[in-house]
């Protein structure tokens, strides 16, 4: 397996490299400028700040730079010519495992680039309070109350934000995983390019409409303010997990009912 | 000693047959050629007897072991069926690279070698999408050949190319029918395989039957 998994990656690496450290750039150079036309307590909110582009598009990033890959191995039969040399489930196994790995790697070293960046390289903010505090009539601290996982983010701050790297890393290898699942049986490219975007906006646009909007990929992605007192942990589970249960049907439709092969018959 | 026994294979899509009853027997180091119309079956022969397609009835087996058995792929095979496989984007030593890599038996010296034998120079770094036809076939048999699989399966190696890399096709097959492997070639016109192989068969109707001077006049001379 180790010699599969080296090969796969020698394939993408290019790609993934690239990506990675262009976007690790992209989210540094945010997190170290947007913060400065904000009212902000701490500053790891710099990041915060800066990333709501990155969290829209993080469909999009996850699996440009690896979806690719399968879609040219079946579209020109290079993908025929591994059946003498390997069983199908090990190969396609291996590619799913760098694919999806590929994608956590660049989400989460991008994002917590723009941790170290918040946290470390700009200059420390200067807070700016706008909770009035009732007992005193003072303005006084409130991320520690009203911010996800509050007193992480006031005390520990890199450790947030490695957790929350770590997240949005296993959110891109879940994203990553459609798209490699549409390029198993789809042989269009821009379906399995764009098509987990569409899905991600889809799923926002649906949820929204039945006030269902605590329950999207996209707040599970970057909680910020989500509210744990009053819906608890679970909620942003269901994000990774309606996004796994599509991808499996996805994958049911097209090799129960549609009979589409993964290797050309 | 047989290297490849076929018995009794049928084969049927959508309700028709393909193959019916299919029995072959090939001798290890013979070159045996299978002629026949586009769509008379001999791809489909040839993926039943790589494992890539199962039979609806009959069995196979390389070197004594039962395909779908005993394994499911067959060991040290060079297959090259309904044309050559890549990915576009990649050079050609580059995508031979991928295939080998896949169990490391061989290094960059034996694909490099494998390349140039069949004509490639291995330092191009042109991506095979912008090769032209015969480049593609030439990559293809190169795959087949470079891991020195000693018996080599190749549909019809000779479609579709210009004169020149059709006689350097035919170098190339030439060349391994000296170093004694077992080949199976395929072609839909007899006289691209009559020079090549010790042994042709036709395929007709779904049934396989010795080429003998009468189904040559019958089916290939002119009146």
């Amino acid at each position: 397996m180790n010699k599969l998994l080296r090969l796969e990656w020698n394939k993408l690496r290019w790609p993934v490299l690239i990506t990675m450290l262009s976007l690790s750039l992209v989210v540094s150079v945010l997190s170290g400028t947007i913060y400065k036309s904000y009212a902000l307590e701490h500053d790891l909110e710099a990041w915060e700040v800066g990333i709501p582009f990155i969290v829209f598009l993080f469909p999009l990033i996850s699996v440009l730079p690896t979806g690719w890959l399968m879609y040219m191995e079946r579209k020109d039969r290079f993908l025929m010519y591994t059946l003498p040399r390997v069983k199908k489930s090990r190969y396609i196994l291996s590619k799913w495992m760098i694919v999806a790995g590929s994608s956590f790697l660049i989400m989460f070293v991008a994002m917590l680039m723009g941790v170290i960046t918040a946290l470390y390289i700009k200059p420390d903010i200067t807070p700016i309070y706008s909770l009035v505090d009732r007992s005193t009539g003072e303005v006084a601290p409130s991320l520690e109350r009203l911010h996800f996982m509050g007193s992480l983010f006031v005390n520990q701050p890199l450790g947030y934000g490695i957790m929350l790297s770590l997240w949005q890393g296993f959110l891109s290898a879940i994203i990553a995983t459609l798209a490699f699942v549409l390029s198993l049986y789809v042989s269009n490219i821009f379906i399995v390019l764009i098509g987990p975007f569409l899905y991600a906006m889809l799923e926002n646009f649906i949820l929204n409409l039945f006030k269902l909007q605590d329950y999207k990929i996209y707040d599970s992605f970057e909680p910020g303010f989500y509210d744990t007192d009053k819906l608890g942990y679970w909620p942003l589970l269901a994000g990774p997990a309606m996004a796994l249960l599509f991808t499996t049907l996805i994958a049911i439709y097209f090799s129960k009912f549609k009979k589409v092969t993964v290797y050309p018959s | 000693m047989i290297d490849i026994r076929i018995e009794e294979v049928s084969k049927t899509f959508n309700g028709i047959p393909v193959l019916s009853q299919v029995n072959l027997d090939i001798e290890k180091g013979k070159t045996i050629g299978i002629v026949g119309a586009n769509g008379s079956g001999k791809s489909v022969l040839f993926k039943i007897m790589c494992g890539f397609t199962a039979p609806d009835q009959g069995k196979v087996f390389v070197r004594g072991k039962q395909l779908g058995k005993d394994l499911d792929f067959p060991e040290n095979v060079g297959v090259f069926i309904n044309g050559p496989g890549y990915i576009g984007i990649y050079s050609g030593f580059k995508n031979l690279k991928f295939l080998a890599d896949i169990n490391r038996k061989i290094g960059d010296a034996e694909i490099k070698d494998a390349m140039r034998l069949v004509g490639l120079d291995p330092e191009l770094k042109t991506k095979v999408a912008d090769y032209s036809l015969g480049m593609k076939q030439k990559l293809g048999i190169a795959q087949a050949i470079m891991e020195r699989q000693d018996i080599l399966v190749l549909d019809e190696p000779f479609n579709a190319l210009d004169y020149q890399t059709y006689n350097d096709m035919k170098e190339i097959v030439l060349k391994l029918k000296e170093e004694h492997k077992t080949m199976l070639l395929t072609s839909h016109n007899y006289e691209d395989l009559e020079s090549l192989c010790d042994i042709l068969y036709i395929i007709q109707g779904g049934r396989l039957e010795r080429l003998t001077e009468e189904l040559k006049e019958k089916y290939f001379k002119r009146k």
